[in-house]
């Protein structure tokens, strides 16, 4: 058990650097030159001086040597856009990344798992066509265009939310309902498929002839055998999830990792992105390390295999 | 057992939950819920609001400090946060700012008077010392302020309120007075630590108040020194939103009071909405096609005629830009000083293209080594399909273009490139904030252009000439008789169109007034 | 179809089956007669041996005595006499109290009968609380209790351990324990043994022998191997396209067989006596096509008997005496099995 968390932790780690590496090389390989962003027009001579005033000048791998040893003591550098420690712009913008991403989680996977239950009790009736129809429709709609359309409706037809920017949670609603909806949809299909899957399983069917009652086979049996590919399932929605995010923040405007990330993009500006990239990575490191964790704990078998606990 | 397993499996949902809810960012009191919140201002007027949201289209930067960059968005803020020395007109006039009387000299300096009573927003007074520290500063030539300026400017005080200005070099230059306007006063005693802590401060209408979640806090300044225009909205709040749609909706829910950049498509949207509006504005932004001089091919004149000559740039105007551009008859855009009409400038005419075609050497196209296209997405309206409606042009007179269009930073990047890879011709706009032709012209074909790094010795020459006379009159002259149709017989870079700005603001303000150079005076708008 | 195969002494009689009908309603209005009209009865502590092809019905038949057939399935019509009253005539809920308690099934493939997420211990609690409460204590014991009955003596090392732990052959014999948990007075055992390697069979079958010795309960045993069935059952039923082709007691049926279908099974057992001698001979093609049968005998198609009227009547079960019925319009009534394929009764 303590083996496998500590392979976890080192898996986590290596991809990790390799993430480091490979934003680090393909940022500065890329065209476009953070300098040239900050004084767009400005002559030659001033762009080569904020080059150098940025380190660039050096050879990359010079840059990398010297990005290390500080990210290994926590320095996440300087964003040149911003002014400001990387470190303290990822503090001031996590919250909202984090904020939007469980709550879009918590939302996308309650309302996931009720309607998934509900279209694999009522298999095969208009009420699972319905609700698979809807899962079909919502997810292939662009999450941009949905955005836009709730926008369009909610906020100036009816004017019942915010749009843009971020003053209290309320502003959270619209763009947390709109990155739930991948995950409702995935989640929906997925838990439908499993849980049906888990009800015609052939302890399932013993269970009933055992006399237990629907609804006990239905959670005790038939999703308590769906959680794991469930469960598999959420980690891999994380990663989509917070790529969904970058790109609805700027949508509605919330002042988060995903809208900093765009600009410094834009920008060039390769320490943030650096720090952005590090940080978006980690949370998808970590919440799937923690999956996989948790399933040696959710199934006897893994945890029979692993020989502890 | 099961107690237990049932325990942990609540407790995780509680911390997953609170989790979400610690992390739902806190916001002060005091800028909660404030002004326009509880939207759909559209039905009920804003009286008695005290907040004028505004969003911005492009983000800002940090730093704050005038001199460190040359971001569109900063020098928006600029404008409400500062007085500049001088203000330029749309008609190509300077008119008082922060110096209220000047008088240039046959050296090429100037005599400037500087208002008294004028205090920044910390209080301090605002006199020669800081306007010294300014003009030196803002136009250092390793500061990204400064990219405009020929030469550094150099600064003496003669009285506590009175300065006199003049080229390091001692060379006079006929746009110095321009450049001036639009150069935001700060004070001397600030320091690059304060500006990125505290923010920027200056003497203008609005103070600045904090910058949180891409958003700029400004309040009303008390003791600004133009008490006939001292604001009447106490707070504005400057945001940046970078999708236009969302910019859109933002107006029409009542959210925001003015909105930058509206896209083409959505003027309908709002002419059909009784709450908003829109303004058009002729920008100074001159947009061209830039060749690059180092590529061998592009040094053939003929073939450079031939090009623009191909273009129908009526036709892109009003197919793809829907009108709202207005097709180059210069060099710079008409609100400029020493704007003139450019004789001989090539319109569309594919006969002369395919004659000019033939005497560069490649008749119909024959022989002709590949010419590839840059253009930016994402930059200016529409680029991509203005892009390949050129393309089609030059095809149909037998040149054959390469079309790449690709993402912003590589394109800027491209564009200052005199590299191989950045090929023969790319797309770009110019809008410096000081409005002066001497200003743009010099630094795109005098010496070694800016872009196409064209070196052309006779222009250089020319282009000297006209900045050495100070005179407005003589100098129109000299750019209209000389400069101008040298630069058409020649086009090094090819005019394509001005663009124009187009802003939305809501019904329920008025004074709104939005100039050439997209500045606009927050203070003079009031809600009704 | 008037024929039923009635109990000779009818207060002996567990369970009656009367012209009991399974359909399944397919797409594009098809319709599976999985079991079509079939009947028979079930004496107090005897065992029942069910026998037939794969897809001839059998799984059909024991669900539906427990009323557990799925969507799309539904029981068209007939009776089920369990102690004098009609299964399908109860509500579902005096349905449940019988489901484990009175009437306990056995699955297939213990591999997966088993929920992988709960002890053993945690199945066989679950199965006695379901009926009844009781304490911890007396569920524990009545668990190692039933454990030992199928030879399981160290039940408190099974109790914890989760299913995955097991061997196939060991997990049946828990799952046998688990089912005679109330000592219920019927047993349904659908091919206990068909997915296990041949020793382990003999194991479950001594384990069903064990059970109802110490029970007396009734059992069901259903397979497509006559070396299961003749161990010890008392009666055979072949089912043959959801019909029931020959209904006989186990000795007359194995070394008389009446109907051609019966006759092709027992020449088709993998003896080992019988591979010695002679090459083993299965029926040829195929089991008809369950949504489209024909209008005569279903198995004229294989069937080497067959003459015109085959094709044409459905032959009905008729009682041919010494409790033996058959269906079939030329039933061999000289045909005698060799001593080879003769079981040792
Ligand atoms: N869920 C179902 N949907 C449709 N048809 C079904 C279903 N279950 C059973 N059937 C039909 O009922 C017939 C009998 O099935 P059953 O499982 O009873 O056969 P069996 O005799 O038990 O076979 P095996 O020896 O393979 O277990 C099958 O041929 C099939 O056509
Ligand atoms: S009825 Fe005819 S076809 Fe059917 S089993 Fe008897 S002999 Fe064969
Ligand atoms: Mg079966």
């Amino acid at each position: 058990m303590f083996g496998t968390i500590v392979k976890r932790i080192l898996q986590g780690i290596l991809v990790l650097v390799l993430v480091v590496i490979i934003t680090f090389v393909v940022l500065r390989l890329i065209p476009g030159d953070p300098a040239r962003q900050m004084a767009s027009d400005g002559s030659a001579q001033a762009v080569e001086e904020i080059r150098a005033e940025m380190g660039l000048d050096k050879p990359i791998y010079v840059q990398l040597f010297e990005y290390i040893p500080k990210l290994l003591t926590g320095q996440l550098g300087w964003s040149y856009f911003q002014k400001a420690p990387v470190f303290d712009v990822i503090v001031n913008t996590a919250p909202f990344t984090y904020a939007l991403l469980f709550s879009a989680m918590i939302l996308g996977v309650i309302m996931g798992l009720i309607f998934g239950i509900i279209a694999a009790v009522k298999a095969h009736t208009w009420v699972d066509r319905t609700l698979s129809a809807i899962a079909v429709v919502f997810q292939s709609m662009p999450t941009y265009w949905v955005a836009t359309m709730l926008i369009l409706i909610v906020s100036v037809q009816w004017g019942l939310l915010p749009a843009v920017g971020y003053k209290s949670p309320k502003y959270l609603i619209l763009p947390a309902f709109v990155v739930s909806i991948p995950i409702f949809t995935a989640v929906l299909r997925n838990v439908r498929q499993n849980v049906m899957d888990g009800l015609s399983q052939e302890f399932s069917r013993a269970a009933r002839a055992r006399g237990i009652s629907h609804i006990t086979i239905l959670f005790k049996y038939a999703f308590r055998n769906s959680l794991i590919p469930f469960i598999t399932q959420i980690g891999g929605q994380v990663g989509v999830s917070l790529g969904t995010c970058v790109l609805i923040e700027s949508v509605f405007s919330l002042p988060g990792m995903g809208m900093q990330i765009l600009n410094a993009v834009l920008r060039r500006d390769y320490n943030l992105v650096q720090g952005l990239i590090l940080i978006l990575a980690a949370t998808f490191v970590l919440i799937n390390a923690i999956i996989d964790i948790s399933y040696s704990y959710l199934d006897p078998r893994i945890r029979k295999a692993q020989g502890g606990l | 057992m099961r107690m237990k397993k049932k325990l942990a499996l609540l407790l995780a949902v509680v911390m997953l939950l609170s989790i979400s809810l610690a992390c739902a960012p806190k916001v002060p009191d005091s800028q909660k819920e404030t002004g326009t919140e509880d939207s759909k201002q559209g039905s009920t007027p804003d009286k008695g609001k005290d907040t004028l949201v505004v969003l911005s289209a492009g983000a800002f930067a940090g730093g704050w400090d005038p001199t460190s960059h040359s971001i569109l968005a900063n020098k928006h803020l600029e404008h409400v946060l500062y007085t500049k020395i001088l203000y330029p007109t749309d008609s190509g006039e300077l008119v008082p700012g922060l110096c209220y009387e000047w008088e240039t000299h046959d050296d090429g300096s100037a005599t400037m008077k500087i208002r008294e009573g004028v205090t920044f927003h910390d209080g301090s007074v605002c006199d020669a010392e800081d306007v010294k520290y300014t003009i030196e500063n803002y136009s250092e030539k390793s500061k990204p302020s400064a990219s405009n300026f020929r030469e550094q400017l150099k600064c003496d005080i003669i009285d506590p309120y009175t300065v006199k200005v003049y080229p390091s070099s001692g060379e006079p230059f006929a746009e110095m007075m321009a450049l001036l306007a639009g150069t935001p006063v700060f004070s001397s005693e600030r320091t690059s630590e304060q500006y990125t802590n505290e923010g920027p401060m200056g003497t203008g209408p609005y103070k600045f108040v904090k910058f949180e979640n891409e958003c700029v806090y400004l309040e009303a300044y008390d003791g600004y020194w133009d008490t006939e225009k001292a604001p009447s909205i106490k707070y504005v709040e400057y945001k940046y939103v970078p999708d236009a749609a969302t910019r859109l909706a933002a107006l029409q829910s009542g959210e925001a009071h003015i909105i930058e950049r509206i896209e083409i498509e959505h003027i309908d949207l709002i002419e059909k909405d009784a709450n908003c509006k829109y303004v058009e504005v002729v920008s100074g932004e001159c947009q061209m096609l830039i060749c690059k001089w180092p590529r061998e091919i592009m040094k053939n004149d003929n073939l450079r005629l031939a090009l623009a000559y191909a273009l129908d740039r009526e036709g892109a105007v009003d197919a793809i830009l829907g009108g709202h551009a207005s097709v180059a008859k210069g060099f710079v855009a008409p609100s400029f000083v020493a704007y003139a009409d450019a004789k001989g400038l090539p319109t569309y005419n594919p006969e002369k293209a395919k004659e000019k075609l033939a005497e560069a050497g490649y008749p119909n196209g024959e022989g002709l080594p590949p010419i590839t296209f840059t253009t930016s997405v994402g930059m200016y309206a529409k680029t991509k399909e203005c892009g390949e409606y050129f393309v089609q042009n030059w095809k149909d007179v037998g040149i054959n273009v390469t079309f790449n269009p690709v993402e912003t930073a590589t394109w800027e990047e491209l564009l200052y490139s005199d590299e191989e890879r950045a090929g023969e011709i790319v797309h770009t706009g110019w809008s410096p904030s000081m409005p002066d032709a001497g200003v743009p012209i010099n630094a795109h074909y005098a010496n070694r252009g800016r872009c196409n790094f064209v070196e052309d010795p006779e222009l250089t020459a020319l282009i000297q000439k006209q900045s050495r006379v100070t005179d407005p009159e003589e100098r129109l002259k000299v750019w209209s008789e000389e400069v101008y149709p040298y630069l058409a017989s020649k086009c090094y870079n090819i005019p394509l169109w001005v663009s124009h700005h187009l802003y939305g603001y809501s019904a329920n303000i008025e004074g709104f007034v939005l100039d050439s150079l997209s500045f606009c005076n927050f203070n003079e708008i009031s809600f009704k | 179809m008037n024929t039923t195969i009635t109990a000779t002494q009818n207060d002996d009689v567990l369970l009656e089956v009367k012209n009991l009908r399974t359909y399944f309603k397919l797409p594009r209005n098809k319709l599976v007669k999985a079991v079509d009209d079939i009947s028979f009865t079930l004496h107090k502590g005897k065992v029942l041996g069910i026998i037939g092809e794969s897809g001839s019905g059998k799984s059909v038949t024991s669900r539906s005595i427990l009323r557990i057939v799925e969507e799309p399935g539904y029981i068209a019509g007939g009776e089920i006499l369990f102690k004098g009253v009609d299964c399908l005539k109860l509500s579902e809920k005096a349905m449940n109290a019988l489901r484990g308690k009175e009437i306990s099934l056995i699955f297939q493939d213990p591999t997966t009968s088993f929920n992988p997420y709960m002890t053993m211990g945690q199945h066989l609690e679950e199965a006695y609380r379901v009926h009844k409460a009781a304490s911890k204590d007396t569920i524990r014991k009545r668990s190692l209790d039933v454990l030992k009955m199928v030879g399981i003596n160290d039940g408190e090392n099974v109790l914890p351990k989760y299913p995955c732990e097991f061997s196939a052959g060991f997990r049946q014999r828990i799952f046998i324990a688990m089912a005679m948990i109330f000592n219920p007075d019927l047993l349904i055992a659908d091919e206990p043994t068909t997915s296990l390697g041949i020793t382990i069979q003999a194991e479950i079958i001594e384990a069903l022998n064990d059970v109802k010795r110490a029970s007396g309960t009734s059992i069901i045993i259903i397979t497509h191997d006559f070396g299961v069935v003749s161990q010890f059952s008392d009666d055979i039923f072949v089912m043959y396209a959801g019909h029931c082709v020959e209904f006989s007691p186990k000795r007359d049926l194995l070394l008389s067989p009446m109907h051609p279908y019966t006759v092709g099974l027992i020449r088709s057992v993998p003896l080992l006596e019988a591979r010695k001698t002679r090459r083993l001979k299965s029926i040829p093609g195929f089991p008809p096509d369950m949504t489209a049968l024909p209008d005569g005998c279903p198995f004229a198609e294989r069937c080497e008997y067959a003459k015109d009227v085959c094709f044409k009547e459905r032959p009905e079960l008729l009682d041919v005496g010494n409790g033996r019925f058959c269906a079939c319009h030329y039933p061999l009534k000289q045909y005698r099995t060799s001593d080879e394929t003769v079981l040792e009764v």
